[in-house]
């Protein structure tokens, strides 16, 4: 059993130190307006830019997700907005360029899903935790049942002395 | 103290009933909610860690002292503490081991029963009726929960709170060996069976791994957060059982050169199989897979009633064989609750065994008695607040400071060198000495640690009833609705023009429709509906009732997607209030939700004093004290919304309460007061319990008996 514990901790610590450095997937999907087709399976932030589809999207925009806010990003890649959380669900990005006066010059709308799915890091979170505790009841109830075995035994042999 | 006590006949015994003694409705429905919202896969880190720093050892304590007072004959928390600490006030400490579990069980059978009823109605089909829309199930719970439901004349939530009552007391009357250990051994095998049932259920949903990315997704970012650390903490403690007195009097059945430290260990591990594994596959990710992922933040901070009794007997509806997977689900949650609820009465029934002489009848007649007083009281006193208040002060308060207490007392009274000899004496595994140096430093200093932030996290405000007056207005809260109706359709003072320009338009349109002739119709409505009650008799919710229902919400011209889409919904509290009266099916009643969660949301503007012009003439002397205050920038978030409370209330004057009110034998009491005497009883209570361990000591001449011993 000590053998069992001490390869499971080697084999799931690293796997555990590996899942706290992996980053939440990417949980949103731009699908075209057009045909309803995933068009791109990044929308972010890197850095202070708006990137869509791994570019950068304008070198200033406003971006508008409706029923969550707003924010825009500068010429300078600065970010002027709280951050936002989308809800899981469809939402539509509305993406404005726009020019030094802050008015709009052009406009274009995308469609977004926030898609829920377990990432690598949940996995790992869930084996470990799973393995864990199965692992420390086989520990546990093998002693119990074993141990009770042995205890049958040990009496008997003094009642037969005694005898 | 002539009498011999009883042993438990095995070890698998012992195990199997603490394990049943933690194991209840936190494994099932808390702890996958509070792990949700707390960071998900993450939040297991805090989780962890406490249940080695703080779980492991306490429990391990907790069984040291109580097979240390078993060699004394005693089996309550007063008389183990005594023999422990060998002083007399320690006796008085150990009150709380008696309270905790006492109070405790006095609200947790009866909601142990609504899980009988459902079970009930589960099998007859009633349920998978109900089952089919948010609003019939919530009615239908909110209904057997307010005595409104029936069976065989008499409220269908007293009936089976009775049923069940009986059952746990027939079940410790055959004593810990007869009784609780053959329970215990029958019982969990079903339990971890139905469980495994369930989680298999669960796991072949299509697209469970939605379900499952909610719950398990790690969200590091909530590890700087205290709130987090908090919450796991306090789930193990709860998840547990440590700090309630009832594993200490468990343990004080076992012999005294009988292992503890891998029995304990089991115990635990058991718990963490039902809690992490089975517990928190079920609940939440069926719910996302089945309702969808855009409900999963709501369905995680819905509660814990709400996701037991409304949201998952829906989910288990929309699957095939839904009566089955119903009665699987209640069945599986009744029996963790009779499993954690007999070891709550274990530790006053020893208290009466070993402490005051009684024979095992007279201490089940007793407490069956005082059982029977206090679960009435939940029952009745559910709406105004009395469960509540015995689980914070019982379920909460009480377990904390217990638990930090015997701890104190293992590793600095009794001294933890001795302390770990005894606890390591007969054991069947060698406890890793590091645990020696964690149970005489760092399980104290967490206790106290969490016992300090508890109150000031939560604690304090419940304790001071802070922000009970920033309440939402109920239906209670206002004797003449329909003349604060009359008021905002037609403001006869500047305060109540002030209302109405603040009123959402969708709620301005329902009073501006307002007449007589809404309440004639409601009258008429009403009357169509227990007509329809009458003909279905006892038989609450059935396919009859839900179409009726929707032919109302039809004839009404308010179908159910149109109002999700209004304006004011966006509004939490709101929301909230609307959600709980949206049950009403008439204009009228419409209405009237619809001014009582205007008005609630009211309550929550943060500037709604500072942007309106208010007449200061009409207001009553608290309120101006508050605006006072609010000038001086001297209130805080609950204090701002209970000024704009007092601000509506002073407007519509003696139709409506500042003070929320509350519903009690039929009575509308003032909900501050009631608690305030509701305390004052409890304490009481802990004073004759304190009253009653003095006058039996001093009887039975332990505390000389006691000198004797250590002369």
């Amino acid at each position: 059993m000590k053998k069992i514990l001490i390869i499971a901790t080697f084999v799931f610590l690293p796997l555990f130190v590996y899942g706290l450095r992996i980053e939440q997937a990417p949980l949103l999907w731009i699908i075209s307006p057009k045909d309803g087709r995933e068009v791109s399976r990044s929308f972010e932030i890197k850095g202070k830019v708006a990137y869509i589809d791994d570019k950068p999207a304008f070198n200033s925009v406003m971006i508008n997700i409706a029923g969550v806010g707003s924010f825009v990003v500068d010429v300078d890649g600065n970010v002027w907005s709280k951050e936002l959380k989308l809800p899981y669900g469809k939402h539509t990005i509305e993406v404005f360029g726009l020019d030094k006066s802050n008015k709009p010059v052009f406009r274009t709308s995308v469609s977004v899903i926030t898609e829920l799915r377990m990432s690598v890091g949940g996995w790992i979170f869930m084996v470990f935790a799973w393995l864990s505790i199965i692992a420390l009841n086989i520990f546990t109830f093998t002693n119990i049942f074993k141990i009770k075995e042995e205890k049958i035994v040990e009496p008997l042999e003094i009642d037969t002395m005694d005898e | 103290m002539a009498k011999k006590r009883e042993n438990w006949a095995s070890k698998i015994g012992v195990v199997l009933a603490v394990a049943g003694s933690a194991v209840g409705l936190g494994n099932f429905l808390r702890f996958p909610g509070v792990a949700a919202a707390n960071g998900g896969g993450a939040f297991l880190i805090p989780y962890f860690i406490a249940f080695i720093f703080l779980g492991i050892p306490l429990a391990w304590i907790e069984w040291t002292l109580g097979r240390y007072g078993g060699q004394f004959e005693h089996g309550s928390a007063p008389g183990i503490l005594n023999a422990v600490v060998r002083k007399p006030w320690a006796k008085y400490l150990g009150s709380l081991g008696i309270f905790g579990p006492l109070f405790i069980n006095f609200y947790y059978i009866f909601v142990e029963s609504w899980l009988l009823g459902y079970v009930w109605y589960a099998i007859s089909g009633t349920l998978a009726n109900a089952s089919g829309a948010f609003p019939t199930m919530g009615e239908f719970f909110s209904q057997y929960i307010t005595l409104q439901i029936q069976i065989m004349g008499i409220p269908a939530a007293l009936f089976f709170f009775i049923i069940t009552l009986i059952l746990n007391f027939a079940i410790v009357f055959f004593g810990v060996k007869r009784g609780i250990e053959r329970a215990s051994r029958i019982m969990m095998p079903i339990l971890v069976v139905l469980g495994l049932i369930m989680l298999v259920r669960v796991l072949t949903l299509p697209n469970i791994s939605q379900g499952l990315g909610f719950l398990w997704n790690p969200d590091f970012s909530k590890l700087l957060d205290i709130n987090v650390w908090f919450a796991a903490s306090g789930q193990i403690f709860f998840t547990l059982s440590v700090g309630i007195g009832a594993i200490l009097t468990y343990s004080s059945y076992v012999k005294k050169n009988q292992d503890i430290a891998l029995s304990s260990l089991s115990a635990n591990a058991a718990n963490e199989f039902l809690e992490v594994i089975i517990g928190g596959t079920i609940v939440i990710p069926a719910a996302i897979v089945m309702m969808g992922a855009g409900q999963a933040e709501s369905i995680a901070n819905a509660g814990t009633f709400n996701l037991g009794f409304i949201t998952m007997p829906m989910i288990f509806g929309m699957l095939p064989f839904a009566m089955f997977f119903q009665i699987v689900w209640f069945l599986l949650l009744f029996i963790g609750g009779v499993t954690s609820s007999i070891s709550l009465l274990q530790p006053g029934i020893s208290f009466c065994e070993d402490e005051l002489n009684m024979n095992r009848r007279q201490s089940i007649g007793v407490l069956f008695f005082v059982f029977l007083i206090m679960g009435l009281f939940s029952v009745y006193g559910l709406g105004a607040g009395v469960v509540d208040e015995m689980d914070f002060w019982a379920g909460n308060f009480s377990l904390i400071l217990f638990g930090t207490i015997m701890a104190v007392i293992f590793s600095w009274v009794l001294g933890v060198d001795k302390g770990w000899k005894e606890m390591n004496r007969g054991g069947d595994i060698k406890i890793p000495v590091i645990f020696k140096f964690i149970m005489k430093y760092i399980t104290p200093t967490y206790l106290i640690v969490l016992l300090i932030l508890w109150v000031a996290l939560s604690g304090w405000n419940t304790i001071t009833m802070k922000g009970i007056e920033s309440s939402p207005f109920k239906p209670l809260d206002s004797p003449n609705i329909t003349a604060i109706i009359g008021d905002i359709k037609n403001p006869q003072t500047q305060n109540a023009h002030t209302i109405r320009n603040n009123v959402s338009s969708e709620t301005l349109l329902l009073i501006d429709n307002y007449s007589d002739t809404v309440k004639t119709s409601h009258n008429q409505q009403i009357l169509k509906l227990n007509e329809l009650y009458t003909i279905r008799g006892e038989e609450f919710i059935t396919e009859d009732y839900t179409a009726r229902f929707m032919e109302i919400i039809n004839i009404e011209n308010v179908p159910a997607e149109q109002l999700e889409n209004l304006e004011a919904l966006k509004n939490r509290q709101f929301r909230k209030v609307f959600g709980e009266t949206y049950r009403y099916k008439t204009t009228y009643e419409r209405t009237i939700s619809a001014v009582l969660a205007d008005l609630s949301a009211l309550i929550t503007k943060e500037d709604f004093y500072l942007d309106n012009a208010f007449d200061k003439a009409g207001f009553s002397g608290d309120t101006l004290r508050l605006i006072e205050r609010y000038k001086d920038d001297n209130l805080d978030k609950a204090d701002i919304h209970k000024l704009n409370r007092f601000i509506i209330a002073d407007t519509f004057g003696e139709n409506l309460s500042s003070m929320p009110q509350a519903e009690f034998l039929g009575f509308t009491v003032n909900q501050k007061r009631f608690i305030s005497f509701m305390r004052i009883g409890f304490l009481i209570l802990l004073l004759i319990i304190n009253i009653i361990i003095g006058l039996f000591w001093k009887k039975n001449k332990l505390d000389l008996k006691l000198q004797k011993e250590d002369a």
